[in-house]
């Protein structure tokens, strides 16, 4: 396996295990002192900016908490070239509040030596607003 | 290992567009290319051919921004389908910072840009850049 699939491979189970709420096999797969940055200016959005491993699993526990059933991630396209990865995906799930989230994103990977070093997400900001913040 | 010539293109336009020169990206757009922007705003949805893409999306663009640049600070070489990582900084001309992050997820045809995907923080464009038909008139239509 070359070092780009053994990489997608990685970016993908990182999500796999996301979908199936095992946040400790999503957050093996990064590295310690790994960032995570979720789209938005945070002066408009709460959850916008940069994440630790250690907020990250807060702010995955925050969504699953909202949304029990979990959130069904479906992968569109695969784009790598050495260590980045970049997956476009779809996102589906219920919150408890009976609000549809339904997201489509890119996130931008960067990993070295089998351990995702940076993410960068890309999604619809505004929907994402519209359905966890909103009145 | 060599950039694709997709990738070598794109490096080209973005090149040409951080220096200010937009013509590259227009000259590399297919006739038939198809421009998305996630979200349902009304600067999302996808936009068909090249006439109704300059017409409909950078027409009311350009009414909204004094200036505009963006810079690309990452490219991803697929092959078929590069991705860019962008960063516009732009000023609206009622002064307002427009300073938005991009992905372009693109594809070719013909040796030309022909599947366009526009991830971007649409917040920030329904907060600054507002509604996008408010500045879209029928006579700009392209002929």
């Amino acid at each position: 396996m070359t070092t780009q699939e053994t990489n997608t491979r990685i970016a993908k189970r990182f999500f796999e295990c996301f979908d199936a709420q095992d946040l400790d096999g999503a957050l093996a797969l990064l590295a310690d002192d790994a960032q995570f940055r979720v789209p938005g200016k945070p002066s408009e959005s709460p959850s916008a900016g940069p994440y630790d491993k250690k907020r990250l699993r807060r702010l995955f526990e925050r969504i699953l908490q909202n949304i029990p059933d979990g959130v069904r991630m479906t992968f569109k396209s695969v784009i790598a070239e050495g260590d980045l990865v970049a997956l476009e995906m779809e996102g589906l799930g219920k919150l408890s509040n009976g609000r549809v989230y339904n997201n489509e994103y890119v996130i931008l990977f960067v990993i070295r030596d089998a351990l995702i070093r940076e993410v960068r997400e890309y999604n619809d900001t505004l929907h994402a607003y519209n359905v966890w913040h909103a009145a | 290992m060599p950039l694709s010539a997709n990738a070598q293109l794109v490096t080209h336009i973005f090149n040409e567009v951080a220096a200010g020169r937009a013509d590259a990206w227009i000259e590399a757009l297919h006739d038939d290319a198809e421009y998305r922007t996630i979200g349902a705003g009304s600067w999302s949805g996808t936009f068909r051919g090249k006439a109704n893409i300059i017409n409909d999306i950078f027409r009311p663009l350009r009414k909204r921004l004094a200036s505009r640049h963006t810079e690309a600070t990452r490219i991803i070489d697929g092959g078929d389908v590069v991705v860019v990582q962008a960063r516009g900084k732009n000023l609206t001309h009622s002064g307002v910072a427009y300073d938005n992050d991009y992905v372009f997820v693109i594809g070719f045809k013909d040796g030309k840009m022909h599947r366009y995907e526009e991830y971007c923080d649409t917040e920030l464009i329904a907060n600054v850049l507002g509604d996008r038909m408010a500045t879209w008139r029928p006579a700009e239509k392209a002929p």
